[in-house]
């Protein structure tokens, strides 16, 4: 067996420091979704006593400058997907561990990428290149895991057949998957490093923490019977997505961005030749607000200008929260479709029932129906204006 | 009876195309169109007749009241442009031009 496991630490906040870079180097701090605790900080934060979990108020008490950034789920969402895009376009086995882990199973690659560090530079430059993207490749799973956390960002540690054992020593407890009060349990015991546990006899681990305590043990030695449990990855959405670097105010500028991104997206290979069943439109405003709407398509669609006729009514009608600072489109349930049977009368009906509702939605509006219809009154006549006369058209 | 339901009667908004629009017409001896001020209200333009292709007479209802006769003609202009107009026989001989696609 041979795993990749590519991990993004802290994503949540790595995507907040991606789009804002100039905080990377200071203490920061992001918020939980209470707004009230800390879920993750920078290293500059910790050196300055931050840590997880204690409040924001007693946060701010050991570090007054620190910068507190609130949590964007839909962000962190995207970026997460975009790093199992990553993983999909090499293996087609994968599995989302937790959102920014992901492992792959490289079985059979080997054809596809024969050089030494082929595979590992195939994985990265997949990866999304604005995140700390680390990658490990080792026999086992939790070797895997261990050798991405311990990586450094935007490269590769490939632990060798056989040496997992070795590699996993010196390595700290805390990557082992135990709960936090087994960790803390090991912590009392003094035992700090995944080779004191691993020279445990395994009846101790197991009678101190149940079977968990076994799988921790196996892994510690190298020896992780966790298998990936795969899920189908079905590549069949493209997005894309903008930041403008003033907010975007006017609804014609929105427009404009909307209509440059939806260019974009279709321009993208994995859209050419493919029809799209679902828009899915997202806007962040400047002060973290998320306007989203997902738009499924009557009929799969690959014309621009139904594609854009979409796109175009759902930002003309939005009440949008404030001045635009980022831009989402994307398009989704992209199919190989690329032909339909209709029915010999059906399309015909069905163009006909539109326009009686169209025709009833206007006479509502404004009183009366003010389409009409060509109707043959004596198409025989010799005067010509006694031939058609034109009817209102009342369905 | 059937008593009246009070309902207004209604024709359906029926309205004839191709309806013939009025123009001037100028005669040549011969009483054929030499000259003919044509066109849209506000666009009006003076076309010179080049030669009559065609002259044609429609006779219809001629047992009713209002029975129709008239005299079409199918001209060529300057320009090359062609036009059909008629004249209704019915109407005063210097009056009565109209031009109609038939």
């Amino acid at each position: 067996m041979l795993y990749a496991c590519l991990t993004v630490p802290a994503l949540a906040l790595e995507q907040r420091l991606a789009e804002q870079p100039a905080l990377r180097s200071r203490a920061v701090a992001l918020a939980d979704d209470s707004g009230l605790r800390v879920a993750e900080v920078t290293a500059e934060a910790a050196l300055r006593g931050v840590r997880r979990g204690i409040t924001l108020r007693e946060a701010v008490a050991f570090c007054p400058r620190l910068a507190v950034l609130e949590p964007r789920p839909a962000s962190t969402r995207w970026a997460a997907g975009q790093l199992v895009e990553a993983a999909a376009s090499v293996s087609p086995l994968i599995e989302e561990a937790e959102p920014g882990t992901v492992f792959a199973d490289l079985r059979g690659l080997e054809g596809l990428y024969p050089q030494p560090g082929q595979l590992q530079a195939a994985l990265l430059a997949a990866a999304p290149r604005e995140l700390p993207v680390r990658l490990g490749v080792a026999g086992q799973r939790f070797t895997a895991l261990v050798a991405a956390k311990t990586a450094a960002p935007q490269s590769a540690t490939w632990v060798l057949e056989g040496e997992s054992a070795a590699f996993l020593a010196g390595q700290a407890v805390e990557w082992l998957p135990l709960d936090a009060d087994h960790l803390e349990r090991l912590r009392l015991f003094g035992i700090t490093s995944l080779g004191e546990f691993a020279a445990l006899p395994m009846q101790a681990a197991q009678a101190q923490f149940g079977a968990q305590g076994r799988r921790a043990w196996l892994a510690a030695r190298g020896e992780d019977p966790e298998r990936l449990h795969p899920r189908r990855v079905t590549l069949d959405s493209v997005h894309e997505r903008v930041r403008p670097e003033a907010p975007l105010i006017s609804r014609e500028a929105i427009l404009q961005g909307a209509r440059q991104l939806l260019r974009h997206a279709l321009r993208q290979p994995r859209a050419a030749g493919r029809f799209v069943r679902q828009i899915r439109l997202r806007a962040i405003s400047e002060d973290e607000q998320l306007w989203e709407r997902t738009q499924p398509l009557r009929e799969p669609t690959n014309d621009r200008t139904r594609l854009w006729t979409v796109v175009r009514t759902q930002f003309e009608y939005a009440e949008l929260p404030g001045p635009i600072a980022e831009l989402d489109i994307e398009l989704g349930g992209l199919t190989t479709e690329t032909g339909r049977q209709p029915g010999l009368f059906v399309d015909h009906l069905r163009r006909r029932e539109q326009l009686d509702e169209m025709v009833r939605h206007l006479r509502m509006r404004f009183g009366h129906s003010p389409v009409a219809q060509v109707v043959e009154v004596e198409p025989w006549s010799r005067l010509p204006e006694r031939r058609y006369a034109l009817m209102d058209y009342d369905p | 009876m059937e008593p009246s339901s009070g309902a207004p009667l209604r024709t359906h908004g029926l309205r004839p195309l191709n309806l013939p629009r009025p123009v001037e017409v100028d005669l040549d001896r011969q009483g054929l169109p030499e000259r003919v001020l044509s066109g849209p209200p506000g666009t009006l333009r003076v076309f010179a007749v080049e030669r009559v292709q065609e002259v044609w007479r429609v006779a219809e209802a001629w047992w009713r009241l209002t029975p129709v006769r008239r005299t079409y003609y199918h001209i060529v202009v300057d320009g090359g442009r062609t036009l059909i107009l008629f004249h209704d026989d019915e109407e005063h001989p210097a009056g009565g031009w109209y031009e109609q696609r038939y």
